[in-house]
């Protein structure tokens, strides 16, 4: 019988829901591709590093704009049999609006070791193609294939009942159409204020219409609008049940001057798998696959758009069910484990 | 000028800026903000704290020449006290201040939350909204606040800690006198009197710009309030929570 190959996969320590639950789902995926993984999510001393790495056939590490784990990599020299792989979701870059001076030596830094570090890589794993894209002149070349984040049709999340119909209660009046965003809100290209924008249009048109904004710490201040209701992050389940209850999700981002939107955003997949009539940023909704009007809509950023998006859907409450069906379908055939597995298993038995 | 130096020895969201607003509004009172704020120098009560890079760098390399020289630097010609306010983080992060206070004999006013749900939920709170002071003309976009156990949990064993230890620390060796939000809120000029009989200037009846910033009860803030009651329920933060 052939051994399964042992695969240490670490990713970057976080707390946000979201990103656990990646892990885990791409965990799982490299466990379908016949992998053993062995899961870290901290930053291991060098000690334990050499002997985890040592009872180990490859190395993955989950790589971010904080650039915590780059210099793992270094194991290298400690063990240069270690298959080394890079899963990459961000660059420092994200985290920026504008190249100030101190910014600009921050980024480029970072983008000097991590291009240093990543001599020592065998392959990598991107999350977007405008991802793999932006990454061509800041990495060393090396083989490359790009995984999108993906659903898990097999898990399911509940929340407790009562939990759940205490959270919907109290979040939302039975009459309200509810408008969501969810992420984590900290960093600038999570369209924020334009959201805002979008909501204190509505406002002038329609009451009833409630902008439920999820996301711990946003870094956009908001100014005072009756129909909004700021909400901190919450547990994966009971996320679950508040975009359940929502008529319309919204995935709005921006694109900043130093990054292309290279992100496969977790929330868009949760909003589409729970059959959510969505509206998305243009570069986003390709990235998905939907076709405008079909599966959702997308839109330019463009605030008075949006707002007629969104008043359009709730006067065609059908509509909006069958784009939402449409969504479900479409993320389960295009974005799930099974896929994900196999192009994990074609990569990583291809190249290595 | 022999001024007498106090020191609002408090953790956020306990009504810091309240008192300091109090404070700041007699004329024999000279108050700043919080002068080790990690992120800028809270130069005054209700204004955003000053960021400049260079000074915040002075400040972090030479804090206690930073505090004697604020200290000197007082507004207010007939100021008899002056003084500033201090949180448990800034006190771990900045050490020297305690051996400043205790050799100098400064006094210390340690203002606490008797209910540190309620401080905690107005931490979150103010996370979100990004709004810290609330002025009386402010409003504030409706919140909604999820709270892990484990969280909530970690937040009252850490200030708990901190009140007793600091408590402990200052309580025999400097001029101490303790305050509760509480009274302040309910017993606003009996507990006025008492500070500024403390720092030895007269009583005059003074107001503060700063507001209570959310109207809203904690209970409906917090959607898993149920839960976390009844999880604290006979424990010794059970009285928190609402019966």
């Amino acid at each position: 019988m052939k051994l399964k190959q042992r695969m240490l996969y670490i990713s970057y320590p976080s707390r946000d829901p979201a990103v656990i639950q990646n892990t885990k789902q791409r965990m799982r995926a490299m466990q379908k591709a016949g992998y053993s993984i062995t899961l870290m999510t901290c930053i291991p001393s060098w000690q334990e590093m050499r002997n985890l790495v040592y009872r180990h056939d490859m190395l993955c590490l989950r790589l971010d704009g904080s650039g915590l784990l780059d210099k793992i990599s270094l194991i290298k020299f400690i063990a240069p049999k270690t298959r080394l792989v890079w899963e990459l979701h961000g660059f420092r870059e994200e985290n920026y609006t504008s190249l100030a001076v101190r910014t600009a030596l921050d980024v480029l830094w970072f983008r000097f070791k991590r291009f240093f570090l990543s001599m020592l890589v065998d392959k990598y794993i991107f999350i977007s193609d405008a991802l793999a894209h932006h990454a061509h002149m800041l990495l060393w070349k090396k083989p490359h294939v790009v995984i999108p984040n993906f659903v898990d049709n097999e898990v399911t999340f509940y929340a407790s009942k009562p939990l759940q119909r205490q959270t919907i209660k109290s979040l939302v009046q039975s009459h309200g159409f509810v408008v969501l965003w969810g992420g984590s809100a900290t960093y600038p290209w999570h369209a924020l204020d334009i959201i805002a924008k979008v909501a204190e249009y509505i406002f002038r048109i329609d009451k009833k219409v409630l902008f439920l904004i999820i996301g711990s710490r946003p870094w956009y201040r908001y100014p005072y609008q009756p129909n909004i209701t700021l909400l901190n992050t919450l547990p994966s389940e009971l996320f679950q049940s508040v975009v359940k209850r929502a008529n319309v999700c919204l995935a709005l981002y921006r694109k900043t001057k130093l990054h292309p939107l290279y992100f496969s955003p977790l929330k868009m997949l949760d909003y589409m798998q729970l059959g959510k009539p969505t509206i998305s940023t243009t570069e986003i909704a390709r990235h998905m696959g939907i076709v405008d009007g079909v599966h959702g809509y997308s839109s330019a950023n463009n605030a008075h758009d949006i707002a007629k998006k969104i008043l359009f859907l709730k006067r065609h409450p059908k509509t909006a069910r069958l784009m939402g069906k449409r969504a479900k379908r479409l993320v389960q055939t295009t974005r799930n484990t099974n896929q994900a597995a196999e192009k994990y298993r074609e990569f990583l038995t291809r190249t290595i | 000028m022999n001024c007498t130096q106090f020191v609002v020895l408090t953790t956020q969201r306990s009504g810091s800026a309240l008192l300091m607003g109090y404070l700041d509004n007699h004329p024999m009172v000279f108050g700043y903000s919080e002068l080790f704020n990690t992120f800028g120098i809270g130069l005054t009560i209700g204004k955003r704290p000053n960021h400049s890079q260079i000074a915040l760098s002075l400040r972090n390399r030479f804090p206690l020449i930073f505090l004697k020289y604020m200290l000197r630097q007082v507004n207010k010609p007939q100021a008899n006290a002056v003084g500033f306010k201090l949180m448990y983080d800034q006190l771990d992060r900045f050490p020297n201040i305690i051996s400043y206070v205790q050799s100098h004999r400064v006094s210390i006013i340690h203002l606490t939350r008797n209910n540190l749900f309620y401080s905690y939920v107005s931490l979150r709170t103010a996370q979100q909204t990004g709004m810290w002071i609330g002025l009386h003309n402010h409003r504030i976009n409706k919140v909604r606040l999820y709270i892990p156990i484990s969280d909530c949990n970690e937040y009252f064993n850490t200030i708990t800690y901190q009140e007793q230890h600091y408590r402990s620390l200052f309580q025999n060796n400097v001029p101490y006198l303790s305050v509760s939000y509480e009274e302040l809120i309910h017993s606003g000029n009996r507990q006025l009197q008492k500070i500024f009989h403390f720092l030895g200037v007269s009583y005059i009846q003074t107001s503060s710009s700063i507001s209570k910033q959310s109207k809203e009860k904690a209970e409906r803030i917090v959607i898993n309030y149920q839960e976390l009651k009844k999880y604290f329920f006979r424990t010794q933060w059970g009285t928190f929570f609402k019966a």
